[in-house]
């Protein structure tokens, strides 16, 4: 086809925008969406500037400097920090106790039944089923939620923070436990199994020492999120950091409120860098 | 207008002399054809004369001036009129080929046009002109990973095509198609050249392709210029010592369409 | 398979247990007396108190208000947080008009600032900035936000191949454009899957934020516990469950569609 030719066709016959149509509707709905959500959620940037506001930012502000470093308050700083690292890791604990038979109730491949013929098929499906509904429901309701019920039961301190850490995380890792367990190679557990020998044998021998580098990196990870869901329990009263950060917020003060946030930052910081070093060692 | 390069070289940074001693002119209309083995530093001189890459000696100047000497809005406004079609597409995956044919304006388009374009194509005609001279019309709105290799090459020389530069650079455009194609695109390229009156360089690897089309022929060897003649001038034996030292026999394998001149002798 | 454990792996697994059994220790946890009989039925009895959920019209009509309420917190937040991250990740990936050795440094550190402060404290910051209600919790999780979806944005854009972008520069395109129209394109689906997660987390976020007073779902749930009305704090626990399912089927949706 010569090129004129194609010139002429070409002009004559422009075809319509198949996407024209969609894109237009798109951002229409997106406009009409627009502005009800603004109104929903009070956006009003003008109060930023309302002088009242400002005057209270700006005092709590200019408290900041300088950092509160008197030894009564650093010595409390220091019992709080620590209080936040043993929250995490106790909840870390305890959720792994939790985590583990979770897990093991959701990987397939420690199911006998499906092996080959025999009862229980059902049965083990249907726990299955239970399990996977059990752990939804604890990863659904956030944690701080959870925390402010126990705050209300146990009362204020640290033993609340644990709990809620554990029942939520080990909602979390027992569905990643069981992610892992399950997309590891089931071989050698399979003919474990296969040639007689009980599931928690299966276990340790069979899928444990592949899965496991996975299963202890993702479980240090989580400790780092642990801390830092510890200092935000500590806000509706479970202990540690959060607590004295929102005792120093409450009563506007700023120095306090800074040197907490510097040690929050920091902690923070050690944490990130020692998971990363855990888990490089792993690799 | 047109670009000339005086005692033009390149050394990358890790030490290598990619060209060296360039010394090339071209008025504006002329078409000239780079040939040579792979890594002779064909691209690295179409890339220079893109104003896409620095020379570290001698002097360059492209459409009456001098790319490095002057801000860099001038230089934006520069590279606006130089279109370059790169050896292998540079267009994203998921773009529609509409989109990636109207990309080629906008460095000349205002932001708000630029923009607009992004939702809805403000000039799908003139890409469509574009693309029906390269058989590709019919392909206006689809997406560019549903395209072949060769269907893509086109959609980037229609991009270039759509800008209409004042210097035309092409490297391998037709690496990617059959012979028919081959021949058939590039005629389009020189009949572009010659209908608009702006410089045209093109890389090709079938010389016998660069032969038939253009009437000037410079021959690329180990980062300097072997030969600078008119295709009637170019003999066998430059053309084996173009390919030698790389072992590389010359591309005159390729089939000619029935009715075209036979190889040619020395 | 490398069976076997090796000395540092025995002494790190004999720390982290030495860590354990102190944390336990040093809090005092009455780990017995946590599962005990006794503590078990206060804890049943306290959460008997929530059932039968609150039901009553009036009621359920504040909770449905509050629930549209932590939706546009979360959606509108997760919005900003992509326009804002998606601006500071060009520079703190290094690319296009970035030139400059302080840019990228500066862009890294605000992101990391961000990000590093969890969406509380920021709430409480905002709630003193804005005044209570859910413009500060907006204000608060668009800026956490914004830190982690910079970073997400940033990670995209350092792997994703600059050919194209660079072509359009090269023909003159200004470096925006260059931008939207080269990379974007690249680096859009994986923008988009990152935004959609934060969004998921940021409905859960968004639900809790009112405990500080940034209004939503939260703030119903702080005061029905203060006046122990467990009842009417069962109804919004609920409705905060039934958001989180209704985000996830939403983002899942909408992640289907792009796709």
């Amino acid at each position: 086809m010569s090129p004129e030719l194609a010139v002429a066709d070409g002009t004559r016959r422009v075809l319509r925008d198949p996407a024209a149509l969609p894109r237009l509707g798109w951002t229409l709905v997106a406009v009409l969406l627009l502005w009800p959500l603004l109104q929903l959620a009070r956006f009003r940037p003008a109060e930023l500037f309302d002088p009242a506001n400002l005057a209270a930012m700006g005092q709590f502000l200019s408290g900041f400097l300088p950092p509160e470093t008197s030894p009564d308050f650093l010595t409390l700083l220091g019992r709080a920090t620590v209080e936040t690292l043993a929250m995490a890791t106790a909840g870390v604990a305890l959720a792994v106790l939790l985590a583990v038979p979770l897990g093991l109730l959701l990987t397939r491949s420690l199911s006998v039944a499906s092996l080959g013929p025999g009862r229980g098929g059902c049965f083990g499906a249907g726990l299955r089923i239970l399990a996977r509904g059990l752990l939804a429901v604890l990863r659904g309701v956030p944690e701080l939620v959870w925390a402010l019920l126990f705050v209300r039961v146990f009362g204020l301190g640290a033993a609340a923070g644990v709990l809620a850490l554990g029942i939520t995380y080990g909602g979390m890792l027992g569905k990643v436990y069981g992610e892992i367990l399950e997309s590891a190679d089931a071989l050698p557990a399979r003919s474990l199994l296969e040639a007689g020998s009980g599931r928690l044998a299966a276990l340790c021998y069979g899928l444990l020492p592949n899965a496991a580098r996975e299963l202890v990196s993702y479980t240090v990870y989580r400790w780092e999120c642990a801390l830092r869901a510890s200092v935000v329990m500590g806000f509706v009263g479970a202990g540690g950091l959060g607590q004295l950060m929102d005792q120093s917020m409450k009563m506007l003060n700023g120095g306090e409120a800074a040197s907490i946030l510097v040690t929050f930052l920091v902690l923070v910081l050690a944490a990130d860098g020692l998971s990363e070093k855990l888990r490089r060692r792993m690799a | 207008m047109g670009f000339s390069l005086t005692g033009v070289g390149l050394t990358r940074a890790n030490g290598f002399r990619a060209l060296r001693g360039i010394d090339l002119r071209a008025a504006p209309g002329e078409r000239v054809a780079l040939i040579g083995a792979s890594g002779a530093g064909k691209t690295t001189l179409l890339r220079l004369l893109a104003a896409a890459l620095r020379p570290t000696e001698g002097r360059l100047q492209l459409l009456d001036s001098e790319p490095w000497a002057v801000r860099p809005a001038a230089l934006r406004r520069l590279r606006a009129r130089i279109g370059l079609v790169h050896q292998s597409a540079p267009i994203p995956p998921r773009q529609r080929v509409v989109t990636a044919v109207l990309a080629g304006r906008l460095g000349q388009w205002p932001l708000w046009r630029s923009l607009a374009s992004l939702i809805l194509p403000v000039d799908a005609e003139g890409a469509c002109r574009e693309l029906a001279r390269l058989d590709l019309a019919a392909r206006l709105y689809e997406r560019c990973d549903r395209l072949s290799g060769g269907q893509l090459q086109r959609v980037a020389l229609a991009r270039v095509l759509y800008q209409q530069p004042e210097l035309l650079l092409a490297d391998e455009p037709v690496s990617a198609m059959d012979p028919t194609l081959s021949e058939l695109t590039v005629a389009l390229l020189n009949e572009e050249a010659r209908r608009r009156g702006v410089t045209l360089v093109a890389s090709l690897h079938a010389v016998e392709l660069a032969l038939r089309h253009f009437p000037r022929i410079v021959g690329v060897k180990a980062g300097s210029i072997l030969f600078d003649l008119p295709a009637g001038e170019v003999s066998d034996a430059l053309l084996r010592e173009l390919y030698a030292s790389d072992g590389e026999v010359p591309d005159r394998e390729e089939i000619p369409l029935a009715g075209l001149p036979p190889l040619r002798c020395a | 398979m490398k069976a076997g454990v090796s000395v540092g792996g025995l002494l790190a697994a004999g720390l982290v247990l030495v860590a354990v059994a102190g944390s336990f220790a040093y809090l005092e946890l009455p780990l017995a007396g946590l599962f005990s009989g006794r503590v078990a039925g206060e804890a049943a009895g306290f959460a008997g108190r929530f059932f039968p959920p609150d039901l009553e019209p009036d009621f359920l009509a504040r909770v449905g208000q509050a629930a549209l309420e932590t939706l546009a917190i979360s959606l509108l937040s997760t919005l900003l947080a992509a326009l804002a991250g998606a601006a500071l990740a060009l520079p703190a990936a290094g690319r296009e008009g970035s030139k400059g050795c302080g840019a990228r440094a500066v862009a890294r550190f605000v992101l990391n600032l961000l990000r590093s402060i969890p969406e509380l404290v920021w709430a409480t910051l905002m709630v003193l900035a804005a005044g209570l209600g859910p413009f500060a919790g907006t204000l608060a999780l668009a800026l956490h936000t914004t830190g982690v979806l910079g970073r997400l944005f940033a990670e995209a854009l350092e792997n994703a191949p600059p050919g194209p972008a660079e072509a359009l520069a090269g023909s003159g395109a200004p470096a925006l454009v260059a931008f939207l129209y080269g990379t974007l394109p690249l680096v859009a689906p994986q923008w988009l899957s990152y935004a959609l997660y934060r969004w998921e987390m940021n409905i859960r976020m968004a639900a809790i934020l009112g405990f500080v007073g940034a209004g939503g779902l939260g703030a119903l749930l702080y005061y029905s516990l203060s006046l122990f009305q467990e009842t009417r704090a069962g109804t919004v626990i609920l409705a905060m469950l039934a958001m989180t399912i209704a985000v996830d089927a939403a983002s899942a949706w909408l992640r289907r569609m792009q796709g």
